[in-house]
């Protein structure tokens, strides 16, 4: 899910579908930035409940 | 010289408000290099100054980062898109500092639309650090602690959303304070987060910093009272995290807390270390919100760390901003709670002196990580919280300042600036200044 999330491809057509065109270097700098943080978002989310809200 | 000094002078009638600007548009052209400007008001400055003295600052010339709007005058945030941008009104903050009686010197250099730490904007330059020029100020207000630490103004205002006073303070060796989120008006400000942007004072001393937060954020700080009996919570997990030096300049900084009569203990911050990441999922949806038309159509005249981070905040799950908002809410409990124990919590403000310019990694205890990851962890607990939050000299390594970070409960801004004020009693850290 987090590699899918942070490949070029998918990130490239997430970014157009916003209106945005982001160059292949752009990607990559995105995808690092991505590689480090959505493990940690997966990692936060588990220290919430739903009754948490 | 400190701004209370120069504003004591003006007072007295030692210096007239001309004479004062003058002096600062003396003292900036003879450090050009420093490149700490990004606009010299000097005909508008030394107008203004042709008015009478007014309490009181009395016609002190302060300068302020080049996000802050002087109306007329060109706000560029550092950056291509707004090169040649003039606001047509004066930010709130700037109205008070008028009302105030300062003269407003000018806009400051900082980071690229104040996202980053470095002050290396490739549009306007870097920002070089007066104590070794070969080094950055930090940022990304490092325009404001080149210009506190060079007197290139009496004061300056930054801004902070993730550390960008504490961190150009501490690497310049002067004195900053973030305020708590929300006491000082945003009002005229160049927004990155705004559940996370607040008007801050970087100046030589507590003192000057005091002068310039009543300013602006209309308060009456007493300094008086010392900090016998407060209590003060050592943040152990971040003195850990700092490079050896630099960690015991800062324990030496609170044996002398100790001394004048603080009750230290030790302080355990519940997510301490999560506070770097619930900030980023944050931060970055919220600085994507402000900048997305000019992704869609201008991405290329963003520096490429700034357009990076940019284009990060669009492509987050949607998940991640509310996640973020819940567990920041979990976060402010648990420090309140340390809060219910401790007056105020201390911790080095950085884990390293200032690094070489083009660096972009540092080396922390022996491992080589990012620059701005060996930041983020000692400034974004404290941003997160909104709390207040200051950077206070405490010592030199290798030639270079370290800085002692005092952290106060929501709003209890004088407590953190009686703190240091007592501390630079007793103590010549900030006394000292760039050859």
């Amino acid at each position: 899910m987090e590699s899918q999330q942070s490949s070029p491809e998918f990130l490239r057509n997430l970014a157009r579908r916003q209106g945005v065109d982001p160059s292949d270097e752009d990607l990559d700098a995105v995808a690092g930035f991505l590689g480090a943080i959505l493990p940690e978002l997966a990692r936060l989310e588990e220290l919430l409940e739903p009754e948490d809200a | 010289m400190t701004l209370a000094g120069v504003v004591a002078r003006l007072r007295d009638g030692e210096l007239s408000p001309r004479e004062a600007v003058e002096d600062y548009l003396a003292r900036i052209e003879a450090h050009e290099h420093l490149n700490a400007y990004i606009t010299v008001r000097g005909d508008e400055a030394l107008a203004e100054a042709a008015a009478p003295p007014r309490p009181p600052l009395y016609g002190a010339p302060i300068a302020v980062k080049d996000v802050i709007a002087i109306a007329g005058t060109r706000m560029t945030a550092a950056s291509t898109i707004l090169r040649d941008h003039v606001p047509a009104a004066d930010a709130d903050v700037v109205v008070r500092l008028r009302d105030a009686g300062a003269t407003l010197l000018g806009t400051l250099n900082l980071h690229e639309f104040a996202y980053g730490a470095l002050t290396t904007s490739r549009h306007f330059g870097a920002s070089r650090n007066p104590w070794s020029t070969e080094r950055v100020c930090g940022g990304s207000s490092g325009g404001s602690g080149a210009a506190a630490a060079a007197g290139l103004a009496a004061g300056t205002l930054g801004t902070d959303t993730g550390g960008s006073i504490r961190i150009p303070a501490c690497f310049c060796g002067v004195t900053g304070l973030r305020p708590s989120t929300g006491l000082v008006p945003n009002g005229g400000l160049f927004p990155v987060a705004a559940t996370f942007d607040t008007i801050g004072p970087i100046a030589r001393t507590a003192e000057d910093c005091a002068l310039l937060l009543d300013a602006v954020a209309l308060t009456r700080t007493d300094l008086a009272g010392g900090v016998r009996a407060v209590r003060v919570g050592v943040v152990d997990e971040l003195f850990a995290r700092a490079e050896p030096a630099v960690a015991a300049a800062a324990e030496a900084a609170v044996d002398e807390l100790a001394r004048l009569g603080a009750r230290v203990g030790r302080a355990e911050v519940p997510l301490l270390a999560d506070a770097v990441a619930i900030q980023q999922l944050l931060m970055l949806p919220e600085a994507t919100s402000v900048h997305l038309p000019w992704l869609r159509t201008r991405l290329s005249d963003y520096g490429a760390d700034v357009r990076a981070r940019l284009l990060a905040g669009l492509l987050l799950p949607a998940t991640a901003y509310p996640t973020g908002m819940r567990l920041r809410a979990r976060y402010q409990a648990g420090l309140e709670a340390v809060f219910a124990r401790f007056d105020l919590l201390v911790a080095p403000a950085m884990p390293i002196v200032a690094p070489p310019i083009g660096d972009e990694s540092v080396v922390v205890r022996g491992e080589t990580i990012p620059y701005r990851l060996s930041l983020i962890p000692f400034n974004s607990p404290w941003s997160l919280a909104g709390v207040p939050a200051a950077s206070v000299p405490c010592g030199f390594v290798d030639g270079l300042p370290v800085g002692l970070a005092v952290v106060g409960r929501r709003f209890a801004e004088e407590s953190v600036l009686r703190a240091a004020h007592a501390y630079q009693q007793v103590t010549e850290w900030h006394e000292r200044r760039p050859s």
